[in-house]
């Protein structure tokens, strides 16, 4: 701590005798009250909130400078030093641009009432029309189609203007993903008579001028751009949409080192510091001088895949055998440095719909070597294990300690690096055996969970799983009402999950967020970007 | 002279040269045997004693999963110098023959050729061969061949510079009179008398094929972990140079920039050699 | 020439494994339709052919399209990171001359004598020294170990905000506006990256100076002049130095490009904002326009080089016959 000391102090005034630096006038201007200074990894490529390509950095964006009909409200997170840190509240929907819904009597209908008052960017009035606008372009643009879907909202007839003020959503059967989904990313309610002005014969819905532009009504307007390096969002003073307006001003800079944002945590010269690796949280941590807020998002989860449909992974006594290999806490230690939730050495019955929760194992190589005996691999079998190029603080330790653990049983495993670009091709297509994936779900309700990673042809079954078993209960599941009855599928679901086990899961990470003692109002949004109406730095 | 007295005479003269192919000796001696008399596993981790400085157990100390960074630089030296000779040896074959055909046979074939490795000269050439590590996919073998690619243009130069001056020479003349065919004169005759500048080539050439490689497995291209190698070490080792442990990146550093010193300097002397301007 | 470098990029690209439309697929529930409807935007599911010539018109017409991963223009993204490139190599081979050529003048003026030998080792290690290595010493030694460099990542410091670019080039930018505090900071964060760099510029340089510097003393011009009582110093910087220069420039212009070029893990290991970095980023993660972008205008500052080069060449020496 000694060293580390020193380069606080040591480092400002070595650095600034030699060049100048502390005492730039540039420095002080990036400090001061109403200035909220964000330092993250990676840069967004586009404002339009359901942009094709866009990244999980513009998030930090088209979160902000738009809103959405209705949005999760906040629950204050009770763990140690989580003091006024929030979560959003998957159960509780707020009112956002919409004063008010009502669902009809069979659940199919959803009348939204406007916000009288509420006003874009420009200064235009929120109306029904902006509304009917975006959601007919959420349920036509490539990247934003299918999720609607998932809320039974695929068709813009379904979205019905009553009157300036009141607009109705019709789904053909009472869903309980319509609303949630309502609240998620992609339909952003869009300033529909700015954004016809850009609309051309090839491009009804303005994507080449919303991706560069903003026509929203956010608690943010967006300040300079300067693409790839910082962007500043400035508060906007007449939104209504809120409790609370922000007063501060956003000042996100991209700094791609994670040794440079430590640095600047360290220094305490950031109010907000994300994307650090577990190593350095732990420091920090340990060194005490700042606040690091570790908050797993329930439904993010980090797993060992196996590909089910080729052999060997095809026997289910090889997975559990693998998964009876895994050196759980070693990995989870010494790579995620403890930073987040395991699950691994859960109970050995199900006792809760709860899920994602811990599977019953733990590394037993006997266990594993039995299991894989009986399943007629004595002596083990050759195979690979693939990991992202750029996965190089979670996979390439992962799936070194892996190949040594799986070697123990006499499977022999090669590791192989996949260029980023490559991967998603690679999952797409099934063709890896044996790797590393990390994914969360944005709706909480277990069904879906299972429906996207346990289920189904795309690359979010990571596990190739065809269970036509899982098929069955997750399609009964979706419409099921009946508490008592679609807890009982949920049971099973999870029943499957854990003695089939096509994938592993291995621990929930934390999203660590290092924070300056002047922010208070945390909240972390279930998109893991971050949400940044409700801080407030102190003077 | 004898040719043991002409030997002694040189190497008096390049004392540094002698002690470079020493050095290189015992570098390949240490690439053969090394792997089977390393104190420890190169592969084993050991999470509870991860990031120890040297020490008499681990001399080099351990890196971020507890591996022994002595064993896992001694067990490098042999990728590293078969990458470098696999690549150097096959673009030093291909690019001398076909620039001693193209410079013997000029005319169109030449000029095609020529024009092709202006293109190939015209690529930046680390970046090209990143890319063609990416298009091959990224294994050992695709360095090899990505670096054998992009030396490729170098040799192709070299020979067809050096055949197409001896082309008209009378020894070329008395060997085509005297019926000898198109291959029988370039194998025979030309490229071995064009061959001291291609050996000088090699020898600076597998340094820098070295770099080359510990610069792409630096990267994160080519060399998939666990497998030791100097530059995945580096690489390793950089995230954590910065809170102090030097020793990651300090024992594999030095083991190659010492590797391509000694190549460096060994084709220096030996073109000092060939050269018989500059033998004095 | 530049055609055939268009044409191979082109076609290399599109043998790397991976499919963009899929990358680029990055709604959480993207289907095989999305892929399609993606591939069709992006027009890759056109053949090559028709891609290279709607490529080809694009350039024609200076557009060099958009970037996936930044979601910018290639051009502005490159307008953007080529002065940071150029910049730092410039700042490099300065740096490399600067060292390198007094150093093999001398070691040709006082051969085979123990400061030649120095010399000469001093070559082969800056030769054999892997830039990426050279690099993280300087950080430890600098940095972490004397804390007289401010932190090794990027262009500015972390807590300061950029100034707006005026020409781009971070020296010349602060120059033009009198800002001196500006210029040093600029200049203090481009030492270790450019120390780093012109670490390999150094060995050839430095060799090609000396042999140079050698064949000229040893002509007949400079033995004359010497017979004639010349002094020293006269001889040397007058007779033998231009003569010897024009070898030297040609190697200048192989360094130069090469450092522009090859400069990608400088570039990456001090965070440097630059085009190397970026063609890096592009190139792994499928974004086919700015890694053409890139190629071309290396290709394109590679031919601006050997024509300067020629230029200079025939400025010292009238026989020196123009190749373009």
């Amino acid at each position: 701590m000694q060293r580390r000391d020193f380069l606080g102090t040591g480092l400002a005034l070595g650095g600034a005798a030699a060049f100048g630096l502390a005492f730039h006038p540039r420095l002080a201007r990036a400090q001061g009250a109403n200035v909220i200074r964000v330092l993250a990894e990676g840069a967004p490529n586009t404002f339009d909130p359901a942009g094709t390509g866009y990244n999980i950095p513009s998030v930090n964006i088209t979160w902000k400078v738009y809103d959405r009909l209705i949005t999760f409200g906040q629950m204050a997170l009770d763990g140690e030093g989580q003091d006024d840190a929030y979560i959003y509240d998957y159960d509780n929907l707020v009112p956002q641009a919409a004063e008010s819904w009502t669902v009809s009597e069979d659940g199919a209908t959803i009348t939204f009432k406007m916000r009288e008052g509420a006003v874009f960017h420009d200064g235009s009035p929120v109306t029904a029309e902006d509304v009917k606008w975006s959601l007919d372009r959420a349920v036509n643009v490539t990247t934003a189609k299918n999720q609607m879907g998932t809320g039974s909202m695929t068709d813009p007839a379904q979205f019905v203007v009553v009157d300036p003020m009141t607009i109705t959503v019709t789904v053909p059967k009472a869903d309980r993903f319509t609303l949630p989904n309502l609240a998620l990313l992609f339909p952003a309610i869009i300033n529909s008579k700015l954004a016809k002005e850009h609309v051309t014969a090839e491009d009804p819905w303005a994507t080449e001028w919303l991706k560069n532009n903003v026509a929203g009504g956010g608690p943010f307007k967006m300040g300079q751009y300067q693409a790839g390096q910082q962007f500043v969002l400035e508060p906007f003073a007449e939104w209504k949409n809120g409790d609370r307006v922000p007063d501060d001003r956003i000042l996100y800079q991209i700094v791609p080192q994670a040794a440079s944002r430590r640095l600047a945590a360290e220094r305490g010269e950031a109010d907000l510091v994300r994307d650090l690796p577990g190593r350095d949280v732990k420091d920090l941590m340990e060194a005490g001088k700042v606040k690091v807020l570790g908050i797993a998002n329930p439904a993010t989860v980090t797993y060992i895949a196996m590909n089910n449909l080729i052999a060997p992974f095809d026997n289910m006594k090889v997975r559990q055998a693998i998964a009876f290999s895994v050196p759980y806490q070693d990995m989870f230690e010494a790579v995620l440095y403890g930073r987040g939730n395991p699950m691994f050495g859960g109970p050995a019955e199900v006792t809760s719909t709860q899920w994602p929760s811990p599977l019953p194992y733990s590394q037993d190589l006997d266990k594993a070597k039995a299991l894989l005996a009986e399943a007629g691999f004595p002596d083990g079998f050759e195979t690979t294990f693939s990991i992202d190029a750029d996965d190089v603080t979670v996979g390439e330790p992962v799936a070194i300690l892996m190949q040594e653990a799986l070697g123990k049983i006499g499977i022999k495993v090669t590791i192989d690096k996949v260029p980023s670009g490559q991967m998603g091709t690679l999952l797409t297509e099934k063709k890896l055996p044996l790797f590393i994936a990390n994914a969360g779900a944005w709706l909480r309700s277990p069904d879906y969970f299972f429906r996207i990673f346990y289920q189904g042809g795309t690359r979010w079954n990571f596990g190739s799983y065809e269970s036509p078993e899982m098929v069955q209960i997750v399609a009964d599941a979706r419409w099921e009402t009946d508490q008592a009855k679609y807890d009982a599928l949920v049971m099973r679901m999870i029943e499957l999950a854990r003695t089939e086990v096509p994938v592993i899961p291995l621990w929930s990470a934390f999203q660590d967020t290092v924070v300056s003692p002047a922010m208070s109002g945390y909240t972390y949004m279930f998109h893991r970007s971050l949400e940044l109406r409700h801080l407030d730095k102190k003077a | 002279m004898t040719l043991a007295a002409d030997v002694r005479f040189i190497l008096k003269r390049n004392f540094v040269t002698a002690l470079a192919g020493v050095l290189i000796v015992a570098l390949m001696i240490i690439a053969v045997i090394g792997p089977y008399v390393v104190p420890h596993d190169p592969l084993s981790t050991n999470l509870r004693a991860v990031l120890v400085p040297p020490s008499a157990a681990n001399w080099f100390g351990t890196d971020h999963l507890g591996r022994d960074i002595f064993s896992r630089v001694v067990t490098a030296a042999r990728l590293d110098f078969a990458i470098a000779i696999a690549a150097v040896g096959m673009s030093a074959v291909i690019g001398t023959a076909v620039g001693a055909l193209s410079g013997y046979v000029g005319g169109v074939l030449d000029r095609i050729l020529a024009r092709v490795v202006d293109v190939m000269m015209a690529f930046p050439l680390f970046v090209a061969a990143m890319a063609l590590v990416a298009v091959f996919g990224n294994s050992v073998q695709s360095i090899v061949l990505a670096t054998a690619i992009i030396n490729l243009p170098f040799y192709f130069r070299l020979m067809r510079a050096e055949i197409a001056q001896r082309r008209e020479a009378g020894y070329v003349e008395a060997a085509i009179i005297n019926g000898n065919g198109l291959g029988r004169i370039l194998f025979r005759f030309l490229i071995p008398n064009a061959m001291p500048p291609v050996i000088v080539q090699i020898s600076l050439n597998l340094g820098w094929a070295i770099l080359n490689t510990a610069g792409l497995a630096f990267i994160g291209l080519g060399v998939a972990p666990p497998t030791p190698e100097w530059g995945i070490m580096i690489q390793e080792g950089a995230s954590v140079m910065i809170s102090g442990h030097w020793w990651v990146v300090v024992f594999p550093g030095a083991a190659l920039a010492l590797s391509v010193f000694c190549f460096s300097l060994l084709g220096d002397g030996i073109r000092d050699i060939m050269d018989p301007r500059r033998r004095s | 020439m530049l055609f055939g470098v268009l044409v191979v990029t082109f076609v290399l690209i599109r043998a790397l494994p991976g499919d963009p439309a899929i990358q680029y697929a990055t709604s959480p529930s993207a289907g095989p339709a999305e892929i399609e409807q993606i591939r069709r935007d992006l027009g890759l599911d056109r053949t090559v052919i028709e891609q290279f010539g709607i490529y080809l018109g694009q350039i024609a017409e200076g557009d060099f399209g958009y970037s996936l991963q930044t979601g910018q223009p290639v051009l502005s993204d490159f307008a953007v990171r080529l002065p940071a490139t150029l910049e730092l190599a410039a700042m490099a081979f300065v740096i490399a001359i600067v060292v390198s050529l007094p150093l093999g003048i001398a070691a040709a003026i006082w051969r085979n004598t123990w400061f030649d030998q120095v010399c000469r080792v001093l070559s082969s290690f800056a030769a054999a020294m892997p830039v990426f290595f050279f690099g993280l010493l300087l950080i430890y030694f600098f940095y972490f170990r004397w804390g007289i460099t401010s932190e090794p990542i990027g262009r500015w410091p972390a807590m300061m905000i950029p100034p707006i670019p005026i020409t781009g080039f971070a020296t010349v930018d602060a120059i033009l506006t009198r800002d001196s505090s500006l210029f040093w900071t600029a200049l203090g964060k481009m030492l270790m990256p450019a120390t780093s760099m012109a670490i390999f510029a150094i060995a050839p340089l430095l060799r090609m100076m000396r042999g140079a510097m050698i064949d000229a003393l040893d002509s007949d011009y400079v033995l004359a002049a010497n017979a004639f009582g010349l002094s020293r110093t006269k001889v040397v910087l007058q007779y033998a130095l231009p003569n010897a220069m024009l070898p030297v420039l040609a190697t200048m212009g192989m360094v130069l490009s090469t450092m522009i070029g090859a400069n990608v893990m400088i570039e990456k290991l001090f965070a440097w904002p630059g085009i190397g970095a970026y063609a890096v980023n592009s190139l792994m993660s499928l974004d086919y326009a700015p890694i053409q972008a890139f190629v071309l205008i290396v290709a394109v500052m590679f031919v601006l080089m050997t024509l300067l080069i020629d230029i200079l060449s025939a400025a010292i020496d009238p026989r020196y016959k123009l190749k373009g």
